[in-house]
């Protein structure tokens, strides 16, 4: 039998319901032995990541002992592979560990980092905004994301999932990290209750809900209104298909819209993984992480949503802003008031400008910004951590899915781009080589360096797409074609 | 079957419906797929352009025209910088201008994104404005068209409104907020509709529900799409007049980018500025109102009609305050940008003809292109240090600094030379008087911004006369910093030339240059890093297999060689003399083919007169007014702007001849078949 898992999700959410979600999805993707379908996740912090910050002591001492913090101290000329490093004891990286007292599971086991790639392409200041991910300037091609997600065209209700968090909890989109295609923004949703109600309005009961039916009703009229204009248009054939390619693509919307619905009925995975996965909906808990003022509540109900949407099979491939692109000047208040700064005293940029290189770890600035990014990290890591909790074809879920943490602008804030630090998490069987590893590749200028390029190329060939040369970078500023052989051998 | 206009298009020349060489049914023509190259008319011998067969009747094929963004976000009397900036609609990348309208429509993926930005400015149609303080700022728009109070009763959130009160509204909004036409009666009755089903919702606030009844109106086909069909009878040639309202709409589209009647913010301004005595009749009419007049009166059919209200439109001097501007300025430090507004030049030119420069030229590229490397290099301010750099950088893109942009500064020069309008192509390629930034408030930190007009010290004057420069070493919007920039390469040894005269070529001779065969390893050599660009080039390309496209495109960039990447003026190049001299080859006008020219300035002064420059800046004018390639059917045309033209060299004499054409009035009737 040609089962698919969302065939299969579809048949059981349309049947007589499943009374305990976790014995469902064990049995879901059991059954599906054999099959799988690949996942990306990536995280993207606004304003830089300090490379030492992902450096574990044992690859500190391999590059030089605890004064390197970045590229500019490398002096090898070939990349540079350490197995069983202890990753969870890099200044950021502690997430990845055992804790016993919360029943955590390793990742360390599951993770490799990357130091050493450049990205001259996205540029480099404040935020490289949306070259970081699609690799091009004037928004000249798709991010990775987009990319991949289109071409893989699973036929899941959607393609990509971008969300995200900023400093102010009313901005509700960011129109700076990812691009659909060519010339064509690719919108992250910043606001976690409108992503609610895109993503989880159909199996929603409240404000959520009211969100879901307005849409429909919105393009309930659309489509009735391009239908009728379709039939009346006496013009030529040429100009009749604006108006066909309108009506056709409201059509698709409604249809998802009911395939939604569908979808989300009690019983259906999508449903059963929101109730598990998920804090309730916007403004039902008094403690509301949708609407929170502080920055890591909102991503902590973004990531939910994320986790229930890979679960629940709304989507593969999904892009999580940590304050990325136009957003990058964000505070941490939470976390600054724990290192004896003034609550409120600072923006990221005054941040930044405190912690100037990231040279003095001692800096209560670097402090803060090295605990944001252990938060982050934090939070991806248990999406990680749930995802592996799932069986899936021989393995689990998170076997089939790649984790991604990087930044948008390289190694530092007014960063050159030279070093693209990253975290890689899962995917080993998409065959990528994350058993508790670090790869450090040669300081940018030599022969021997990477890209962010590659990487993304990765990505790509690890989803079975043939693709080596992604973004724009011109021959003159391409080191090579391909993928990462340290990082990644076929399945 | 399709329709016979269709198939009849020369397939020579590209032209913008050339998706259609396979005349399958129609919904097996795919729209998403990416035209193969770039759609331009170069292809036609420009002889044949000009020759007219006298007594033809020409025309134009009928079309659909999807709203672009800019024309979206001024409608909605939004800022740049706002949400709606975000709405999806920009013209395909393989057209030449943003005017062209082949294939445009809406997707997927553009109506996800544009649900996201839909909402944007719908709180101006959600009540009625401030009567006792008077100020417009809370709700600009609605107050614009409901100052007759007629509309109270739908803003009384004690009752739901009945349905002549609801029909009221929503034919209120649907022509002054949405299709900027008369509605069709069952446009008004299918947005009543949903209106009265929205106002019923007893969970629903009025806002709420006016958030919807925008939205829902904004999607309307009628929002996105206007026709340009014609209308009334069809004469014995086969065409059709546009129909009054289609020309009004054409007319003020393409010259100002934004729809007849659609609602003014001027007042804004003018009421932080001037308070309520700001207030003018654009305040209730709408922007361009003497257009809609002309419609609803028919008198838009004559010609003269036409040319005086394209007169009053195109180009004028404005002493005060650009309110023109108020919407396109976004992300200043000053919140009503005003800063900006007043540092803009006093040369006003409409927007969509604004745009036919920025987009014919391409210096609008400079905002995005990759940051180019050593910014100073070669010039004599090469080690003047970082203020100097950034002083450069901050011409480009700093939103904070309150002084007009490279690009705004360019347009400053043309919009003058527009206005005064003789010899404008001429004095478009030699012209030594820039419009360059100054350097005034706290706010502006880096004083060097002049620096590469080759002005040492910082002008300190605020006023328009002191930025008006004459500046050495300049001659023509061709060797201008932000032109320079724009075409210029990362490093200052790249081969800009080849780009920038690649670009002369295909833009200043209408002459197409064969695109790169595969397998051609089309880059400089390493080994030359150190040399001048000009060395590196002339080293790589006079091989046997290069020179055969080179030679079309080398000899026109080599002049360039006397500004450096991002546009300054070279003061040594690699230890030599900075070389700007060059043979013009294979030129199409014989009286610059074979020509020796010292550098750009020399060179551009001698395209300034040449006829074959001239007819080829006729053709580029034609494409961005009338949205697409030319043809040889437009021969007639393409002859009638020419002796416009020659009159005295204006511009607007020719922008009349072509607006009131046969060309851009009439439309072949889609309904009889093949075009004549």
């Amino acid at each position: 039998m040609n089962i698919t898992r969302r065939s299969l999700i579809k048949a059981l959410g349309a049947g007589a319901g499943v009374a305990l979600f976790a014995p469902f999805l064990t049995q879901l993707h059991a059954e599906m032995s054999g099959q799988h379908t690949p996942r990306v996740v990536l995280f993207v912090e606004g304003n830089g990541i300090w490379p030492w910050l992902m450096m574990d002591p044992m690859t500190r001492a391999q590059l030089g002992g605890e004064q390197v913090f970045s590229y500019k101290q490398y002096t090898h000329n070939t990349p540079i592979e350490l197995d069983g490093v202890p990753l969870e004891q890099a200044t950021s990286l502690a997430a990845l560990g055992v804790d016993p007292g919360q029943g955590l599971r390793d990742l360390v086991k599951h993770s490799a980092v990357v130091l050493g790639l450049s990205s001259k392409i996205a540029g480099g200041s404040h935020s490289s905004m949306t070259h970081a991910l699609s690799l091009t300037r004037a928004l000249e091609g798709p991010s990775i994301d987009a990319y991949i997600s289109t071409q893989l065209d699973l036929g899941l209700p959607f393609a990509a999932m971008r969300v995200g968090v900023c400093s102010t909890p009313s901005k509700k989109l960011n129109y700076s990290l990812c691009t659909q295609s060519k010339k064509s923004i690719a919108p992250v949703i910043l606001d976690p209750s409108e992503a609610f109600n895109i993503y989880f309005g159909s199996v929603a009961q409240g404000a959520g809900q009211a969100a879901f039916t307005k849409r429909k009703e919105l393009l309930d009229f659309s489509v009735e209104q391009a239908r009728k204009a379709r039939d009346q248009f006496s013009g030529s054939s040429t100009e009749r298909l604006k108006l066909e390619r309108y009506f056709e693509s409201l059509e698709t919307m409604v249809n998802r819209h009911e395939e939604l619905v569908e979808l989300a009925k009690p019983g259906s995975a999508l449903f059963e993984a929101s109730q598990m996965y998920l804090s309730g909906e916007p403004g039902e808990l008094t403690d509301d992480l949708y609407t929170s003022p502080f920055l890591f509540d909102r991503l902590q109900a973004q990531a939910d949503m994320v986790t229930a949407a890979l679960i629940g099979g709304l989507t593969n491939c999904a892009v999580v802003s940590c304050a990325a692109g136009e957003d990058w000047n964000a505070a941490y208040p939470e976390i600054q008031v724990l290192h004896g700064m003034q609550r409120n005293a600072s923006a990221h940029d005054d941040l930044r400008h405190g912690a100037g290189t990231g040279t003095r770890p001692e800096l209560a600035e670097s402090k803060v910004l090295a605990e944001a990014t252990s938060r982050q990290i934090g939070v991806m890591a248990n999406i990680a951590r749930k995802l592996a909790d799932v069986p899936e074809a021989g393995g689990t879920m998170l076997d089939h899915t790649i984790f991604v943490y990087m930044s948008d602008n390289g190694e530092m804030h007014h960063s050159t781009a030279s070093e693209w630090p990253m975290l890689l998490v899962g995917g080993q069987r998409l065959g990528f080589k994350t058993t508790g590893r670090s790869v450090v590749y040669p300081k940018q200028g030599s022969d021997n360096n990477r890209q962010v390029s590659n990487l993304f190329n990765t990505l790509g060939h690890a989803c079975g797409l043939d693709l080596d040369e992604f973004g724009g970078e011109p021959p003159t500023q391409r080191i090579a074609r391909g993928p990462l052989s340290e990082l990644w051998s076929p399945v | 079957m399709p329709d016979m206009e269709d198939v009849q298009q020369d397939q020579d020349t590209r032209a913008d419906t050339s998706d259609l060489e396979d005349m399958s049914p129609v919904v097996q023509v795919d729209m998403s797929d990416p035209a193969p190259e770039r759609l331009t008319g170069n292809s036609i011998p420009q002889s044949e352009l000009f020759t007219c067969t006298p007594d033809t009747l020409t025309a134009s094929r009928g079309r659909l025209r999807r709203v672009e963004r800019d024309e979206w976000r001024r409608n909605a009397g939004r800022w740049s910088g706002t949400a709606a900036d975000n709405v999806p609609f920009l013209a395909s990348s393989d057209h030449q201008y943003s005017s062209y309208t082949a294939r445009e429509t809406l997707d997927e993926a553009i109506i996800e994104l544009y649900l996201g930005s839909i909402h944007d400015g719908s709180s101006y149609w959600a009540s009625l404005p401030d009567g006792r303080s008077g100020n417009p700022s809370a709700h600009a728009q609605i107050m614009t068209t409901t100052h007759s109070g007629e509309l109270a009763c739908f803003f009384d959130t004690t009752q739901v409104p009945d349905r002549d009160c609801v029909e009221r509204y929503t034919t209120k909004l649907l022509e002054r907020g949405v299709l900027y036409r008369p509605a069709h009666p069952d446009e008004v009755r299918d947005l009543s509709d949903f209106a009265q089903a929205q106002l019923a919702k007893p969970e629903q606030s009025r806002d709420e529900s006016v958030e919807m009844i925008v939205s829902a109106a904004r999607m309307m086909p009628g929002a996105l799409f206007r026709t340009e069909s014609g209308d009334g009878e069809v004469d014995d040639a086969g065409r059709i007049h546009l129909s009054d309202q289609e020309l009004a709409h054409s007319l003020v589209y393409v010259l100002d980018k934004r729809a007849p009647g659609s609602l003014s913010v001027h007042r804004h301004f003018r009421w932080h500025e001037e308070g309520a005595s700001g207030y003018t009749a654009d305040s209730v009419e709408g922007h361009h109102a003497a257009f809609t007049r002309a419609a609803e009166d028919g008198s838009i059919r004559d010609p003269e009609v036409i040319e005086a209200l394209v007169r009053q439109t195109i180009a004028a001097k404005i002493e005060g305050p650009r309110y023109d501007l108020a919407l396109e300025f976004g992300g200043t430090r000053s919140s009503s940008g005003m800063p900006k507004m007043n540092r803009a030049s006093e040369y006003k030119v409409s927007l969509g003809v604004r745009d036919f420069f920025r987009e014919w030229l391409g210096y609008e590229a400079i905002r995005t292109k990759p940051g180019q490397a050593d910014v100073l290099a070669t010039s004599r301010f090469r080690d003047a240090g970082n203020r100097y750099r950034q002083s450069y950088v901050n011409n480009i893109s700093d939103a904070r600094e309150d002084e007009i942009k490279f690009v705004e500064q360019l347009d400053s020069v043309i919009a003058r030379i527009v206005v005064e309008d003789e010899d404008v192509l001429a004095n478009l390629l030699t012209t030594s008087t820039f419009y360059v930034p100054a350097w005034i408030t706290t706010f502006d930190a880096h004083r060097w911004k002049a620096a590469v007009y080759e002005i040492d010290e910082p002008i300190t004057e605020d006023t328009r006369e002191a930025r008006w420069q004459t500046v050495p070493m300049r001659g023509g919007v061709l060797t201008h910093p932000a032109w320079l920039a724009a075409h210029g390469h990362p490093n200052e040894n790249d081969p800009s030339a080849v780009e920038r005269g690649k670009w002369v070529r295909e833009n200043i001779f209408c002459q197409d240059v064969p695109g790169l065969p595969e397998g051609v390893d089309a880059m400089l050599d390493p080994e030359t890093i150190n040399e001048s660009a000009r060395t590196r080039i002339q080293s790589k390309t006079e091989e046997a297999e290069c020179v055969g496209c080179h030679k079309l495109m080398n000899p026109l960039g080599y002049p360039f060689e006397i500004y450096n990447h991002t546009g300054f003026v070279r003061e040594v190049d690699h230890g030599a003399e900075p070389d700007g001299s060059s043979v013009l080859l294979d030129i199409p006008d014989p009286m610059l083919d074979g020509v020796e020219v010292r550098d750009a300035i020399d060179m551009s002064a001698k395209f300034a007169s040449s006829p074959y420059v001239k007819r080829c800046f006729i053709r580029q004018t034609f494409r961005y007014f009338v949205g697409r390639p030319e043809e040889r059917a437009d021969a007639c045309t393409l002859q009638r702007m020419e002796a416009a033209y020659d009159e005295k060299g204006s511009f607007i004499d020719m922008v009349v001849a072509l607006l009131t054409s046969d060309t851009f009035l009439y439309r072949w009737d889609s309904t009889q078949g093949e075009q004549p």
